[in-house]
């Protein structure tokens, strides 16, 4: 049931881990990524690594919602 | 004229389908189903509300101005609406349930009934009001700035006047439920136009491709590429990035209109299957980001040099006057559908919890009404804000963030740390704001470093509340066991 796994005052829990890295992707992999001279098609390297990084936040959403899903079905 | 005469055409059009949809799906006309939807929309309508409050101005036309202006610092548009959707995956359901197991039906609410406290209610009402009055005048300016590209001769004031009057009437004779339809028609036409000139702006431009544009771009302004871009003095650097993103994620939330949001969803499902699909939707950015680069290596000069008209000023320049007519539309709807809802939230939060804790015994109707005219008082201050100096829309929209972002620690741990009591959040408040707001070593510290100071001062803010609530309770501890 959709209720079950999160009461109000619920906390973070482990199955949450994977939306930390779209932080990590974003965030903390600016410094190196302003830094790569590659251009592919003539694109700066950043703005490449950026766009990859918000697929990269779809697909960890939808892991936790998959986590949080199968959580609650137990 | 072509131009003027399709713009007014198209916002015309798209206001009475707006009111005609809210008229077919009206039903009781109390408070509740006017401001939250009657707590009831699903995940289509919902995508579409919650999509219309991110593609605000301050992105579309604020950002083609940052990647014109600046280079590599419009890319913090890419991070802002995917790590806000990785907290809101989080953070979201657990308001709307809170919201739904109590009645609540504004922010100011959840803190009132969640710390216990009707001056921390009315504290947090007041500062959001404030964040929301800046994020209006965002809007107005955009709406402003485009009745003067398309309709010519108007001056700033006219201008903001008319868009405040042109916001409250869709306000007016609209509601939540039937922004949506607006946000549907603004977001479906934005896509459409937007990723069209994306498309053939290259060749408009006299580039072969969109690589050949980037690469003229860069032979014409190298620093463009990478942090901090063309103006360093600006110091849009690395730490710059890094720090506004995280503001920017921490706040998106906490505005009010945002938090209301969530109460208005049907289930809480909705709001996590939202937060996956939202980041896709930021994809678009690359247009927008794509358009200034554009405008760049066409030498666009918009009026003034200011970057917030670039855009518009581009399509203007090298486009037919049909096209610059349906984009100066979606430009118009872009300001008018998030702040009439923008506008609609100061008027329920200003009733509910600054006018009726003085005024308990007000009945619907005369809530109603109180509602409406502090909206149209809060329209005329927003109005009044935008006529000023020209800032560009992304500095305005972090400060709001900043302002807003202030509240954070007091949503966030009402989930994560039962028991804290308001007076430790009034002083987290009070040391945030002081922070942020007063000259101080901390300010100058930030303006050198880069780090964005509204996340410093909330730091501090989140801090400071810890601190309170670890010694009222280390003082409260003994009394207990006695």
């Amino acid at each position: 049931m959709d209720e079950a796994d999160s009461p109000p005052s619920g906390g973070l829990r482990r199955r949450h881990l994977p939306l930390l890295l779209p932080f990590l992707w974003q965030v903390g992999g600016v410094p190196w990524a302003n830094g790569v001279a590659w251009r592919p098609w003539h694109m700066p390297f950043l703005l490449l690594w950026e766009l990859a990084g918000v697929v990269i936040a779809s697909l960890a959403i939808a892991l936790v919602y998959r986590l949080d899903a199968a959580a609650a079905a137990r | 004229m072509i131009a003027a005469a399709v713009t007014v055409g198209v916002v015309t059009a798209t206001m009475l389908g707006t009111v005609a949809y809210g008229r077919m799906q009206a039903r009781a006309r109390t408070i509740s189903e006017w401001a939250i939807g009657g707590r009831s929309l699903g995940l289509l309508v919902f995508w579409f509300l919650n999509a219309g409050e991110i593609y605000t101005t301050f992105a579309v036309l604020g950002i083609s101005g940052y990647a014109w202006a600046h280079g590599a610092p419009a890319t913090l548009a890419l991070c802002s609406v995917s790590l806000a959707a990785a907290i809101g995956y989080w953070l979201t359901p657990r308001i709307w349930r809170s919201g739904r197991a109590s009645g609540l039906m504004t922010q100011a609410d959840f803190f009132a009934h969640h710390y216990r406290s009707r001056w921390l209610g009315i504290l947090v009402a007041l500062v959001g009001i404030a964040a929301l009055v800046i994020y209006v005048q965002i809007q107005i300016t955009a709406l402003g700035l485009v009745l003067r590209v398309t309709l010519g001769d108007v001056d700033a004031a006219t201008a903001a006047a008319l868009a405040a009057a042109a916001m409250l009437l869709f306000v007016f004779f609209a509601g939540l439920r039937s922004a949506a339809f607006a946000a549907g028609v603004k977001d479906v036409l934005m896509v459409l136009l937007v990723g069209g000139l994306a498309l053939t702006v290259a060749r408009e431009v006299g580039a072969s491709s969109i690589a050949d544009l980037f690469r003229r771009a860069e032979a014409l302004a190298p620093a463009a590429a990478t942090l901090p871009g063309r103006d360093p003095a600006a110091g849009l650097g690395v730490t710059w990035l890094m720090t506004t993103a995280i503001s920017v994620a921490v706040g998106t939330y906490i505005f009010p209109h945002m938090f209301q949001l969530c109460y208005a969803a049907d289930a809480a499902k909705t709001l996590r299957r939202n937060a996956i699909f939202q980041p896709l939707y930021s994809l678009s950015y690359l247009f927008i980001i794509l358009l200034g680069v554009a405008a760049l290596v066409a030498g666009t000069r918009p009026p003034g040099g200011d970057a917030n008209a670039v855009l518009l000023q581009l399509v203007t320049d090298r486009y037919p006057a049909w096209v610059t007519g349906l984009f100066g539309a979606t430009a118009a709807l872009l300001a008018l559908v998030p702040g009439s809802v923008l506008l609609l939230t100061i008027g329920t939060i200003f009733t509910r919890n600054v006018v009726l804790p003085l005024r308990p015994a007000l009945d619907e109707r005369a809530q109603l009404l109180a509602s409406r005219a502090a909206m149209v008082a809060f329209a005329a201050l927003a109005a009044w804000l935008s006529v000023g100096p020209s800032q560009s829309l992304v500095t305005i929209g972090l400060t709001a963030y900043a302002t807003i972002g202030m509240l954070a620690p007091g949503v966030y741990l009402a989930f994560l740390r039962p028991g804290v009591p308001a007076v430790a959040l009034g002083a987290g408040l009070a040391v945030g704001y002081a922070a942020m707001l007063l000259p101080s070593p901390l300010a100058a510290w930030a303006a050198a470093s880069g780090f964005d100071l509204g996340l410093a001062a909330l730091l501090l803010n989140g801090a400071t509340v810890l601190i309170v609530d670890a010694a009222l309770r280390r003082g409260r501890a003994p009394l207990a066991v006695a």
